[in-house]
């Protein structure tokens, strides 16, 4: 399961951007966070990483999107242990 | 599942991540997260302890964290000797071990077909009934991971208790041509050097050996030496690339089976070139050719003259022939040999010893050391390494093969039978004169239907997994499956590949949560003490054995009394009243290890393998044998054996000492033994070699790595490794799933192309670690003549690739 | 067949010959104009040449030997230095806790308990112990992502110890595992003697030689770096364990008897 942070840019301004917000918003995997200028921030949590993929491939289609950063991606696979709350080792 | 708590984390973590982004150009994320702490270890009541690591044969020591009763860290531990702090990946993570969550906690009993839980007394009367209704159709299958106590007392049960010496380890799949191979050349088993060896050598030499993988912490022993500005050249020969390759200076691809001719050659050459060690020859060695008929591991003697007629034909190039190594490189090797002024260190583990002529290799490079002189100073070493953690400890000194007692004996010897039924306060005959089933005829008599004369009708497997690991699985291991006559006992802690078939399971506690004693590879007998309850009903191996013997023993068997009608394990406190051990809840009121332990100690003076008391082993880091008391009442471990400046054994005016030399006269022996191809080669039908073997993160099957989750998930399937020439010429893509065949069966893997091993053209690659993708139900039983051992490393298959095979099988 | 091509064979003889026999009576080697002058090229505007990475200016043939040849700077893949923030050594730090808990829970989401190596988060294969070191020798940070320094000094075979994430063809297997091993968590702080001294050291200094690799320096982990990274000697203030350390340690601390003071009374 891949959780990713991603930064969006895009040529204009976010507010400039309807048809892009309307498709993020449409998207049940996508989280949307702070827009500053031009840049949007994301999170992705999909079941796959080819959903994931898939979600990036759509993203970056996207007309007005000029770019898409990472900013931060779950290593972790679901393969933790139950017991343990976050503070904990993990594995 | 991810917990959603800790999704929740990450979720956020990736928000804050992105969201700084947006906000500042590019600084670290800040992540923020609810904390929440309970009552889980939090390092405050944390006492440490040590114990060998419970892995492999190197026989590192770990501390181990204990806190609330449960394992909670694990370190490095640094006053060992072995590894001097460090340790592996799968060394680091072994406290996990003991937490799978499907550990085994109750006896269970297959009833129609289908497993109940039953009380330990029930279980371990249906044990000791089967056995009194057929003692001589019962046999025991034990392991390198036996604690030597736990071996020890299996042994005693068996040859001593029973009369019966159908018992042997899993060992026999894993050392047993290292043996004979020694005993061959030394007249005694077991290396004589030591790990100080990897310390001093100037050439490291790796027989079919990968021990970046396999025994990484002596290999970065040997590394870390460069990093320290020192010169180690390490030779890599072996059939396919490894990351001992990545580490090596020369590599030298051969042949399957050409190691034999290798070192053939180099012996031919070193003659040849008159530049052998002819002084420590002439004082120290004989030569030695197989009978031409009926050979056994004795041979007979033969002229030095006869020798150079027979080696005459390994010259450079017929070498190359053999091996596909170029003549120059064989001339190269020669001449490093041939230079005195240089250490070097052999070192080589299953590509020498699973193989059908693992004697003679074994031998051939003991001989290849001993004719050039490079054997018993510092670094100048043939050194054979264990997989398992106490293969020496408990298979090759306690002696738990079908053949042997314990200290080296054998069970054909009258004066050996005699000498244990002594220390054993034994009638006089109580030990079978004839040797027991070695693996592979044991495992074909209990998978034989009983009418077809397959007379094991009861086997007991303790700490081991023959169900993933024996060779030709559906021969030796699967058919039992149809045979309702024949009954499984397997004492373990998780379900296996061998549980599967079990009539009945018995839940074990293991490692820290019992006492122990194991040996290990440089000759050192390493102690531990109980840390941790075991889970449930989890209980001891040894304790299982001593039950069963103690129910035989009330059932009124004769061989479970001594002369004096005691019980064999008979343990009294200090009034002389005898404590109860077979009940397990008084099994811990003494130290039952301790008590075996000073009674195995009797045997070890016979073949010089001295060992200190128990309480000295509680004190040390493990000693290395042959330990023997000072003037001052201090004991004194053995480093380098056979040579005066360290072997208190050696006579005194001699600078080596063979002394327990099967010619019986001081010396080693130098064979001869002729190349004779593999017995299963490529052909049109199955046109590859298929190489079986092991991967750093997983150890032999898994059953315990592959519940540790940093291991499982670097490694988290077996896969087949092949060249990308023969993947591209059969259509075959990275990761693709395809089917490996062999002559008697096959095994679905992924691929992986130009992977941690690359394999040349024609060769592929698979680890047995995965219980889910058997690759031994491919591999050959086919064995050494004398050690018994099965060949896993090369045999035919070939590779189809799974679509077509649909394809075949619609159109038939 | 060659008689037929024998008089064109003598006919091209003859005619090398004599165009030989002119070429000898000339004076010298015959010499194409401009060979004595500097290259075509050097009559072209040097500025344009330097403006523009992708054209090579000729030289003569005396030259070629202290020109270096090969690809064009822009074709070169020469490793270049990543761009790294600018660090000041001296700039005032005010760790935050909620920073140390974000790096406490991410470090020990990467360690099976507190003193684990930790597992590498991205595949490692056919890769030798050079590739590591040139991002965990002294730390790499890009795009949000962090390299740590290797706390230790350099071993060989680095996956000896620290695990990887799988093998890029079997990413996507699932690797889940049921445990309920629990391991012990990194300890919060040191113990300081009063408040304002210096906290002792509460985890072991083994494999973790390098303090700035966690505690200061740019790479360090947020929350937990040190208040004065210019200080190098780290345990000049800041005590270690004797135990966390494995030194041989004694349940009593050897002292020497108490002076022996005569009492008036003995006298």
């Amino acid at each position: 399961m891949p959780i990713s942070g991603l930064v969006i840019t895009f040529d204009s301004a976010v507010h400039d951007q309807p048809e892009a917000i309307e498709f993020l918003r449409h998207v049940s995997e996508i989280e949307m966070g702070q827009a500053a200028g031009n840049k949007l921030a994301i999170v992705i949590e999909s079941k796959s990483k080819r959903r994931d993929q898939e979600i990036w491939n759509a993203i970056r289609a996207l007309t007005g999107v000029i770019d898409l950063a990472v900013a931060l991606v779950a290593f972790d696979e679901d393969n933790e242990l139950e017991n343990n709350n976050p503070i904990r080792n993990q594995t | 599942m991810m917990d959603s708590k800790r999704r929740r984390f990450l979720k956020s973590a990736a928000m804050a991540a992105a969201g700084s982004l947006v906000t500042s150009n590019g600084s670290l994320p800040i992540v923020h997260a609810d904390q929440a702490v309970d009552d889980l270890p939090t390092g405050d009541g944390l006492v440490w302890n040590k114990a060998p690591c419970r892995f492999c044969g190197t026989g590192c020591h770990v501390q181990v964290g204990v806190e609330a009763g449960r394992v909670v860290a694990i370190a490095g531990d640094k006053a060992a000797d072995v590894n001097k702090g460090l340790l592996c990946v799968k060394g680091y993570h072994v406290g996990g071990i003991l937490y799978g969550k499907d550990r085994l906690t109750k006896p269970l009993l297959r009833k129609q077909g289908k497993l109940t839980e039953i009380g330990w007394d029930e279980a371990i009367e249906i044990i000791a009934q089967r056995i009194l209704d057929s003692p001589e159709t019962f046999a025991f299958y034990g392991s390198g991971q036996w604690t030597i106590p736990e071996g020890y007392a299996a042994q005693k049960f068996m040859k001593g208790g029973l009369g019966n010496n159908h018992i042997d380890p899993n060992a026999r799949l894993c050392m047993a041509s290292a043996v004979t191979g020694f005993i061959a050349t030394y007249g005694v088993d077991e290396p004589a050097g030591c790990y100080q060896d990897l310390d001093e050598c100037d050439i490291l030499i790796t027989w079919g050996n990968n021990p970046a993988e396999m025994h990484p912490v002596l290999f970065s022993r040997v590394t870390d030496r460069r990093s320290r500005g020192e010169q180690v050249t390490i030779i890599d020969i072996g059939t396919r690339r490894t990351r001992t390759t990545d580490a090596a200076n020369e590599y030298l691809e051969m042949k399957p089976h050409g190691d034999v001719a290798i070192a053939l050659g180099i012996m031919h050459l070193l003659i040849e070139n008159d530049n052998y060690d002819k002084s420590f020859v002439e004082k120290h060695c004989n030569f030695r050719g197989a009978e031409a008929v009926k050979p056994t591991l004795q041979g007979e003697q033969i002229s030095e003259t006869e020798f150079r007629k027979r080696i005459a034909k390994y010259t450079p190039g017929h070498v190359e022939q053999l091996s596909g190594i170029p003549a120059d490189k064989i001339r190269m090797l020669a001449d490093l040999f041939g230079n005195p002024g240089i250490r070097i260190t052999s070192l080589w583990c299953m590509g020498m010893n699973q193989h059908t002529m693992g004697t003679a290799i074994n031998s051939l490079v003991h001989g290849v050391h001993l004719l050039s002189g490079h054997f018993g100073r510092p670094g100048d070493a043939p050194t054979s390494l264990t997989g398992q953690p106490s293969a020496c400890g408990t298979v090759r000194e306690v002696g738990t093969l079908a053949h042997a007692l314990p200290g080296g004996r054998l069970v054909a010897k009258p004066e050996h039978r005699q000498q244990c039924e002594g220390y054993w306060n034994l009638k006089p005959g109580s030990i079978n004169e004839t040797p027991g089933y070695h693996t592979v005829k044991m495992f074909e008599q209990f998978t034989k239907p009983t009418s077809e004369g397959g007379d094991i009708t009861t086997l007991f497997v303790q700490v081991t997994n023959p169900g993933q690991t024996l060779p030709n699985l559906n021969a030796l291991f699967n058919d039992k499956k149809n045979l309702e006559d024949k009954f499984l006992i397997v004492s373990e802690v998780y379900p296996t590949a061998t549980t599967q078939l079990a009539d009945l399971i018995l839940p074990a506690a293991m490692w820290v949560e019992k006492n122990g004693v194991f040996g290990n590879s440089e000759r050192r007998t390493q102690q531990w003490f109980k840390m941790v309850d075991p889970p449930g009903e989890a209980r001891d191996d040894c304790w299982m054995t001593i039950a069963v013997a103690h129910k035989l023993f009330e059932m009124g068997h004769e061989g479970m009394r001594d002369q004096d009608g005691e019980f064999i394990f008979a343990v009294k406190d200090d009034e002389g009243n005898e404590i109860p051990i077979w009940e397990f809840e008084h099994y811990y009121d003494t130290n039952v290890d301790k008590h075996l332990f000073e009674e195995y100690r009797q045997f070890t003076t016979m073949k010089h393998k001295n060992l200190a008391p128990y309480d000295e082993y509680v004190k040390a880091r493990g000693l290395r044998w042959p330990v023997v008391e000072q003037d001052d009442g201090s004991w004194r471990e053995t480093r380098f054996r056979f040579a005066a400046f360290d072997d208190p054994f050696v006579s005194e005016g001699q600078d080596f000492d063979f002394y327990h030399s099967s010619t019986e006269d001081g010396r080693a022996q130098i064979w001869f033994h002729d190349y004779a191809p593999p017995p299963e080669q490529p052909d049109d039908e199955f046109p590859y070699w298929l190489c079986t073997g092991r991967v750093l993160e997983h150890w032999h099957t898994g059953t315990m790595t592959r519940r540790l989750a940093p291991l499982n998930r670097a490694m988290p399937t077996a896969y087949v490794e092949m060249h990308a020439d023969d993947a591209k010429a059969a259509n075959i893509r990275q990761g693709e799933t395809v089917l490996i065949e062999s002559r008697r069966g096959s095994c679905e893997l992924p691929v992986w192309i130009d992977g941690r091993g690359r394999p040349p053209r024609g060769t592929i690659f698979v680890p047995f670690f995965d219980e889910t993708k058997l690759i031994n139900r491919c591999t050959l039983e086919l064995h050494d003549p004398f050690s018994k051992q099965p060949d896993y490393k090369k045999c035919a298959a070939r590779v189809v690739k799974m679509a077509a095979k649909s394809v075949a099988e619609v159109q038939q | 067949m060659i008689q037929r091509w024998a008089p064109i064979f003598f006919s091209c003889v003859i005619a090398v010959a004599v165009i030989g026999y002119f070429v000898g009576i000339m004076d010298g080697v015959p010499q194409p104009d401009g060979m004595d002058q500097t290259a075509l090229v050097a009559k072209f505007d040097k500025r344009a040449i330097e403006a523009n990475p992708k054209l090579i200016p000729a030289v003569t043939y005396a030259e070629i030997a202290s020109t270096s040849m090969g690809p064009t700077k822009t074709w070169q893949a020469v490793p270049q230095t990543l761009p790294q923030p600018v660090y000041d050594l001296y700039a005032k730090i005010e760790p935050s806790e909620k920073e140390k808990e974000a790096s406490s829970k991410l470090r020990a989401s990467r360690r099976a308990f507190n003193g684990a190596p930790p597992i590498i988060p991205h595949p490692v294969e056919n890769t030798t112990d050079a590739a590591c070191y040139a991002c965990h020798h002294h730390g790499v940070k890009m795009a949000g992502l962090k390299a740590s320094v290797m706390s230790h000094p350099f071993l060989g075979n680095c996956v000896q110890c620290h695990a990887p994430m799988a093998p890029a063809p079997f990413q996507n297997v699932d690797a889940s595992v049921d445990s309920d091993f629990v391991g012990i968590p990194a300890p919060q702080e040191g113990e300081r003697a009063y408040p304002g001294a210096p906290p002792t050291i509460p985890h072991s200094r083994w494999m973790r030689e390098n303090c700035h690799a966690c505690h200061g320096g740019p790479y360090g982990w947020a929350g937990l770096e040190s208040t004065h990274p210019w200080r190098t000697n780290c345990t000049q203030c800041h005590a270690p364990s004797a135990i966390l350390d494995q030194m041989p340690t004694t349940d009593a601390v050897p002292m020497l008897p108490p002076l022996e003071v005569a009492t008036k009374k003995g006298r």
